[in-house]
């Protein structure tokens, strides 16, 4: 049971390498074993936000990529 | 002199991120608001740490020993998924139990008949061996100890209005009988404990877990018919207060319906009954509350009623 009902909406304004970041802390905390089992299921349900925020991120960044990649082979094509 | 407010500057060091509800905006806001309250009943004062050995009478020293390992020299170590350890928490938070002793001070050598704190982090959460819930030292607690030791008081009694029960200060008082601990607070929300029949050693701890949606009446009438009561047949020789205002209905983090002015009526209630029957002695200090606006005027109307 959390005390902060919107901790977890700052994910939405870390920056990937944040989030990452963060998620690797959450990773390493699991590993040394030392969280409580409720701060480890706190921890849980905020690394999965944070992979899911990733994951957004790295979609968006891979969409940007294939409109640059689009426009690069448009604009060879109108050379030919 | 009626009222002696206590804090200190680097309450403010102690840093929760982005978006976090227990921010130093709080403290900077409640400040800056009681600061302009003019009144020649009121005079500020700044605390300082204090000896560990009153520390141990409430925590353990190897929980101590623990925050100060786990305090981090470059980004925040987060305790759970409330409480974050900042490189400067652990000075904020010992300055902020040191204001609450300082105010101890001020008002058992007479100075003053009352004090209130403006100090963060928080402390009602805080166990003896765990952090929680924003709080990592007890302040309430560690003070009344503090009361008790210095100044030979015998018996103490913390009433907590935070909307959220003090999980914290139950635990440490639940097997002392000079010490009473009552608490409303909205039921089955953080930290999930305060129910009914949960009583201490020899009823010493009184629990009213009030519905979501409690407006003034309810509140109003749990002191009137329970808290009261009880507190008249434990007899205090001085009250001590957890003052959270998170119980306001603009409060994020809780469902309470309170406005600025049962913050008035409460503190006025608790004061009037100080003056009856401890002579006068009260030391209040800030728990919680989220939104800085009804914040900052709660804790104006509250000061406003310790300084009547």
């Amino acid at each position: 049971m959390n005390k902060n009902k919107i901790d977890n909406n700052d994910i939405n304004n870390l920056t990937f390498e944040e989030a990452l970041e963060e998620l690797e802390k959450i990773t390493n905390d699991f590993e040394t074993g030392e969280s409580t089992l409720e701060n480890a299921v706190n921890l849980y349900n905020r690394g999965v936000l944070l992979k899911k925020h990733c994951e957004q991120k790295l979609i968006e960044a891979k969409k940007k990529i294939d409109e640059v990649q689009l426009n690069n082979k448009d604009q060879e094509n109108k050379k030919k | 002199m009626s009222t002696a407010i206590v804090t200190h500057k680097d309450c403010i060091l102690h840093e929760t991120g982005i978006n976090h509800p227990e921010s130093k905006e709080r403290l900077i806001a409640v400040n800056k608001s009681l600061k302009a309250f003019k009144s020649s009943k009121i005079k500020w004062f700044e605390g300082q740490e204090i000896e560990s050995k009153y520390f141990y009478e409430v925590h353990t020293k190897s929980y101590f020993q623990d925050i100060k390992k786990k305090s981090p020299t470059d980004e925040p170590y987060r305790i759970d998924a409330d409480t974050i350890l900042s490189k400067d928490s652990l000075r904020a938070a010992l300055v902020a139990t040191g204001s609450v002793c300082k105010a101890v001070d001020l008002v058992l050598k007479g100075n003053f008949r009352n004090a209130f704190c403006p100090i963060r982090p928080p402390g009602h959460h805080a166990e003896p061996e765990r952090a929680m819930g924003f709080c990592f030292f007890n302040n309430v607690a560690i003070a009344a100890n503090y009361a008790k030791i210095k100044y030979g008081i015998n018996k103490c009694a913390v009433i907590d209005f935070d909307v959220h029960h003090g999980n914290g200060t139950q635990k440490m008082f639940w097997d002392k009988p000079n010490m009473f601990y009552a608490s409303t607070h909205q039921e089955g929300i953080f930290p999930g404990t305060g129910f009914k029949d949960e009583t201490g050693i020899k009823n010493n701890i009184i629990n009213v877990p009030l519905p979501a949606g409690t407006d003034s009446e309810l509140f109003k009438k749990s002191y009137d018919d329970l808290i009261i009561p009880a507190l008249n047949k434990f007899v205090p020789d001085i009250i001590f207060v957890s003052a959270g205002f998170d119980a306001h209905i603009d409060d994020p983090l809780a469902d309470f319906r309170l406005t600025n002015k049962d913050f008035y009526w409460i503190t006025k209630r608790l004061n009037d009954f100080a003056i009856k029957n401890c002579k006068g002695k009260l030391i209040s200090c800030l728990e919680g509350g989220y939104n800085i606006k009804a914040l900052t005027e709660s804790c104006l109307e509250h000061v406003k009623g310790l300084s009547i």
